[in-house]
């Protein structure tokens, strides 16, 4: 922060520059009367920050000491080592339905030991989630603000060389390494320089003061729940209560009493232009997280990558005990996507951050301690929530960051539902697209076999008319009937499959005698049944309201699927009976039958049957598909019965006419052919 | 007189082959018929016929496995495989076993090409 005057500000560092030896001084200011002054210091010079490397380095230090010896915590390096360095206990951590547990290893446990300070702590099981999810130690300030302590969470997994991923870390992890740390121990000589001339200090803050300085600084904190990855301070400086008595104290203040005058002189416009500045100095940090965090969530359509950082990332800036997202799926429910941190509770307020549209409801606070949702919305639905917990009450500039925060977060799943359901359509047409191959590999051998026939029996004929006996003409004619009628069904299915219904001949309901039209197509079928035995037990007076031509195809459609399955000689039979509402056709055959598998998909356009019968009989999987098709349009429903090795029968369910049966049965039964 | 295997899983094509070898002026005996590569192989040992004309897409066997077996069984053996259309896999296969292969189109062609066939030996 800059100055509040330049005159100001070099009266200050003279100030301070004559009490404790340096210490840069970059702020001065009054308190609120105006009277007593107060100095805030931010200690960056080139002694401190070593000594501030120095306990980062005692922290890696002991980190690898305590992997090096497999977290055996009575290893005897260990032990040594807490001795010399400002780390004055150490303990393990587990982890048992998202609560932090004391582990076995460290010291006693009883009050004071880190096991018991990291669980009464507010914010631990962030700070160790946090660790455990980036793979690098955590810290959290506990303890009385006069005699602050750092609590440190090194990670632990099961793998022997680090997990790369926050998912493989999660999976791995075994726990944690903490250790109990005095920072003030780390800067014990300016600490002590600063009382002797009757200061104050009091370490509040742990913030990276500058990064050049302090390599391993790690996130900015608060004041009262600061976690930081990495070590730094920031010290008040307030004179203590009772005294400007000490000598170096009085030398300097009647040194500078021109100073203080000037400083007195520019103090409201001072005190003005702090408050304005802080102001400042808050929305700039949060633009930049929100900055920083817009970035994170577009560097990946894979939420599960990038939202473990980013709310891990809120819940150190905004100090929050719990920090989760669910998304609503189908039925109205909320899925846990991630979450950090103990939720405790089911939700209980329904919080809408200030400015979040008409109508809002809920309250405008966010209290501490509640879980708290915001929900996420993207046009106007809500797709999914944010869930908090705060460690005390959110502040307004808190609370538009988290609503900014669910905004971005509700883009980002958004667009990784999009995403997700363009992959799938991508499969899809893929998956068509293999079909289509295979339809027309299909296609193209079924044409190809009885155009060999077609072409051989007719040059086979013209070349050899006369060498050929009689009964070898017939037998050449007659085959090539066969073909030519396979090829003309082949063609009709083609044809009724890739035309649209709706630009064709529109579907024509009306009434007719279901048992007489079906007696007329059986024959004009009669040709296709000349291998095979057909019975036809056919009810009269069944009226169905049906389109004459979609009842045609699909009669024919399904004998001719019959006669191709079932061997020859065998018996085709056809019912046409009334049950209930319905009119029913019923076509059996004594075929190889079709596996239950096979059923579930023979409606299916280009399902091929698995069973060696469906394999080598013609086919391109568009007939039964063309039939469920018209079925379809006349409101009718089909259904298959089958057994492998009994047969087959296919019904047709088709609805009946109630009202003018008797009087279109006489004319039906003229129609009928006897 | 030449005798010969002939299979086919297609009944009209397979009748159509033997109208055609049948009617021909001369010396062609259709000693056998076969709807499978299995059965090729049962008739072919039944038989052991001069020529052994196989389909390439049969069920149970195919021809080029059906015509590796044989050939395994005796290498002299004369085989050809007349199929509507083989993928490249299948033409290399036929290569390496040294397989004369006459597309289903020139069938009426296949007395010519099995006289042939029969008289290098």
């Amino acid at each position: 922060m800059k100055s509040a005057t330049p005159l100001a500000a070099l009266a200050g560092a003279v100030l301070v520059a004559g009490m404790v030896a340096g210490v840069v001084l970059e702020q001065t200011h009054r308190d609120e009367a105006g009277r007593e002054r107060v100095i805030n210091i931010k200690l960056v010079d080139a002694g401190l920050a070593e000594r501030v490397r120095d306990l980062q380095s005692w922290i890696d230090r002991v980190e690898q000491l305590a992997a090096d010896s497999h977290y055996d915590l009575g290893a005897g390096g260990l032990g040594e080592l807490l001795r010399t360095s400002p780390i004055s206990a150490v303990g393990t951590l587990g982890e048992v339905a998202g609560r932090l547990v004391p582990g076995t290893g460290g010291s006693a446990p009883g009050p004071g030991s880190p096991a018991s300070v990291a669980l009464t702590t507010p914010g631990a099981l962030v700070a160790a989630e946090r660790a455990r999810d980036l793979g690098a130690p955590g810290s959290v300030l506990v303890g009385d603000p006069k005699d602050p302590q750092l609590v440190v969470f090194w990670p632990r997994y099961s793998a022997s060389s680090p997990p790369a991923t926050t998912i493989e870390r999660r999976a791995l992890s075994t726990g944690w390494l903490i250790g109990l740390v005095r920072p003030e121990s780390a800067i014990a000589a300016p600490l002590a320089a600063a009382r002797d001339i009757g200061l104050a200090p009091r370490l509040v803050l742990a913030v990276p003061v500058n990064a050049d300085l302090m390599p391993n600084a790690g996130g900015v904190a608060t004041d009262g729940n600061p976690i930081a990855a990495g070590l730094a301070w920031h010290l008040d400086f307030p004179p203590a209560a009772t005294g400007i008595s000490r000598a170096p104290w009085v030398a300097v203040g009647l040194g500078c009493l021109g100073a203080l005058a000037v400083l007195w002189v520019g103090g409201v416009s001072a005190r003005r232009q702090r408050v304005i500045a802080r102001g400042y100095a808050d929305v700039t940090a949060q633009v930049r997280m929100l900055g920083d965090l817009g970035a994170s969530l577009q560097e990946s359509l894979d939420l599960g990558a990038v939202l473990p950082g980013v709310l891990s990332r809120l819940a150190t800036e905004l100090g929050l005990d719990h920090i989760g997202v669910a998304m609503r799926d189908g039925s109205g429910h909320f899925e846990e996507l991630f979450a950090l941190g103990n939720a405790a509770s089911s939700v209980v307020s329904d919080w809408l951050p200030p400015g979040s549209g008409p109508g809002s409801a809920g309250n405008d606070r966010a209290p501490a301690g509640a879980l708290t949702a915001i929900p996420l919305r993207r046009e106007l639905r809500t797709i999914g929530r944010l869930t908090f917990v705060a460690s005390r009450e959110l502040d307004q500039s808190a609370q538009a960051a988290l609503a900014s925060t669910a905004d971005l977060i509700a883009g980002a799943v958004g667009n990784a539902v999009l995403y997700e359901r363009e992959q799938q359509n991508v499969r899809q047409l893929r998956a068509l697209d293999a079909l289509k191959d295979s339809f027309l590999a299909t296609v193209s051998h079924e044409l190809r076999t009885p155009l060999t026939v077609l072409t051989g029996f007719t040059n086979l004929l013209n070349d050899r008319w006369d060498q050929l006996a009689e009964h070898d003409r017939r037998d050449a004619v007659a085959r090539m009937q066969t073909h030519t009628r396979w090829l003309t069904s082949l063609v009709n299915d083609i044809l009724d499959f890739i035309t649209d219904r709706r630009d064709s001949s529109p579907i024509l309901l009306t009434q007719i005698d279901l048992g007489a039209a079906v007696g007329r197509h059986l024959d004009e079928l009669s040709p296709l049944l000349a291998d095979h035995r057909l019975t036809a037990m056919l009810e009269p007076g069944v009226f169905v309201q049906t389109d004459a031509t979609a009842l045609a195809r699909i009669v024919a459609n399904l004998l001719s699927n019959a006669v191709k399955f079932a061997p020859p000689g065998s018996e085709i039979a056809v019912g046409v009976s009334r049950q209930d509402r319905w009119g029913l056709v019923a076509l059996s055959d004594h075929g190889p039958g079709i596996s239950a598998q096979d059923q579930e998909h023979i409606f299916e356009r280009f399902y091929r049957g698995k069973s060696d019968a469906a394999q080598t009989t013609r086919g391109v999987g568009i007939g039964l598909a063309v039939v469920a098709d018209w079925v379809a349009q006349i409101g009718g429903e089909i259904a298959v019965e089958s057994e492998v090795g009994a047969g087959t029968t296919i019904i047709l369910r088709l609805p009946v006419l109630e009202h003018s049966t008797t009087q279109l049965a006489t004319h039906a039964s003229r129609e009928r052919p006897e | 007189m030449i005798t010969m295997l002939i299979a086919d899983d297609e009944l009209d094509v397979l009748a159509l082959l033997r109208l055609i070898l049948t009617s021909d002026a001369d010396g062609l005996v259709v000693a056998a018929e076969a709807h499978d590569g299995v059965e090729a192989m049962e008739q072919w040992r039944l038989h052991r016929p001069r020529v052994v004309i196989l389909d390439q897409r049969m069920p149970r066997l195919t021809g080029l496995e059906a015509a590796a077996e044989i050939r395994e069984e005796d290498p002299d053996q004369v085989v050809m495989l007349l199929s509507a259309y083989l993928d490249s896999a299948e033409t290399a296969r036929a290569e390496v076993l040294g397989l004369p292969v006459m597309s289903k189109r020139d069938i009426l062609q296949v007395p010519d090409t099995v006289r042939r066939l029969a008289a290098r030996r």
